[in-house]
């Protein structure tokens, strides 16, 4: 019985393919980027603390601003918007139906 | 150091260690990173990121499954990362690779020192589905979703890869190679793949 092609590769230990080392600069080009790594890890422990800290102080100091410039923004929309005012239409203004019928009602308002 | 203790002490960051592992897996992983990409300095440069990624997070190691596998596995995805940085799968395995004829004595070389290095004469797109079904035992579907392409994409790159390595044993005479079988069928091979 004849065996599948593909055992042919599969028979060769993957290891038989490691017959060639990578270079020795490999190893230190691989040593340099894990220091960088381990700088920026160190770094960012040491202060990983710290800007928490800072986080929490920055909160604690702008909250109170940010609140009270809120607060003012209100008022002072409020104090902007205009009251209300009565207008006393002249007669010339008016549209003599309209006029009229108010005038009607106003009569009979004062009849009842 | 046992496997066990030499991971502990790279999970300390302990550079000895650190040195002691790659020098322990590096030469396997040298051979997988230039299955997949030709150029030894390229694969030098997959293997260094490879193992970077490995000694930065072997803190997610579960120590359930076999530790080679899990460094095979960043190794192998990795190669190809770099592999799909300079070529778009889809459009490198749907068209038709051209087979470059290659010399006797060089296919003769190759088979000589170790049979896998014939696979460095296939082509990008054959020799990557060849690695990944054949030699880590990935299935069509895994490597259709790794590589981006259709599943009879991957069956076909196999058989097109078969076929060339085939060739390349019986233009070099190698010993025996009557005695292994090939189906030539390709509907044979869609069909006892899986779906």
């Amino acid at each position: 019985m004849k065996n599948d092609f593909l055992d042919l590769f599969r028979q060769t230990p993957p290891e038989s393919s490691s017959a060639s080392r990578p270079s020795p600069k490999a190893w230190r080009k691989l040593e340099r980027k894990l220091d960088g790594y381990d700088r920026w890890r160190k770094l960012m422990e040491r202060y990983a603390v710290v800007m928490v800290y800072l986080i929490l102080l920055l909160v604690v100091l702008l909250v109170p601003v940010i609140i009270t410039l809120i607060l003012r923004d209100q008022q002072q929309a409020l104090s902007r918007t205009p009251k209300a005012v009565i207008e006393v239409l002249h007669e010339k203004d008016s549209i003599p139906g309209v006029r009229a019928i108010l005038e009607k009602g106003a009569q009979k308002n004062k009849q009842e | 150091m046992t496997e066990q203790q030499l991971i502990k002490a790279c999970q300390n960051r302990e550079r000895k260690a650190q040195q002691a592992l790659y020098d322990r897996y590096s030469p396997l992983m040298y051979g997988v990173c230039k299955r997949y990409v030709r150029r030894a300095e390229d694969a030098e440069d997959v293997l260094i990121e490879a193992f970077f990624k490995v000694l930065t997070n072997i803190g997610n190691f579960k120590s359930e499954g076999s530790f080679e596998g899990w460094i095979r596995r960043i190794v192998v995805n990795e190669s190809l990362m770099f592999l799909r940085k300079g070529h778009n799968f889809k459009h490198m395995l749907e068209i038709t690779e051209l087979e470059m004829p290659v010399s006797t004595t060089i296919i003769q070389e190759l088979v000589a020192s170790d049979i896998l290095n014939l696979l460095s004469i296939l082509p990008m797109g054959y020799r990557t589905v060849f690695n990944l079904y054949v030699i880590e035992g990935y299935k069509h579907r895994e490597i259709a979703t790794m590589l981006n392409i259709s599943i009879n994409t991957s069956k076909s790159q196999l058989i097109l890869a078969k076929k060339r390595l085939r060739n390349l044993l019986e233009q070099c005479q190698y010993p025996g190679i009557e005695l292994f079988e090939m189906s030539t069928d390709e509907e044979e091979e869609m069909a006892t793949s899986e779906p």
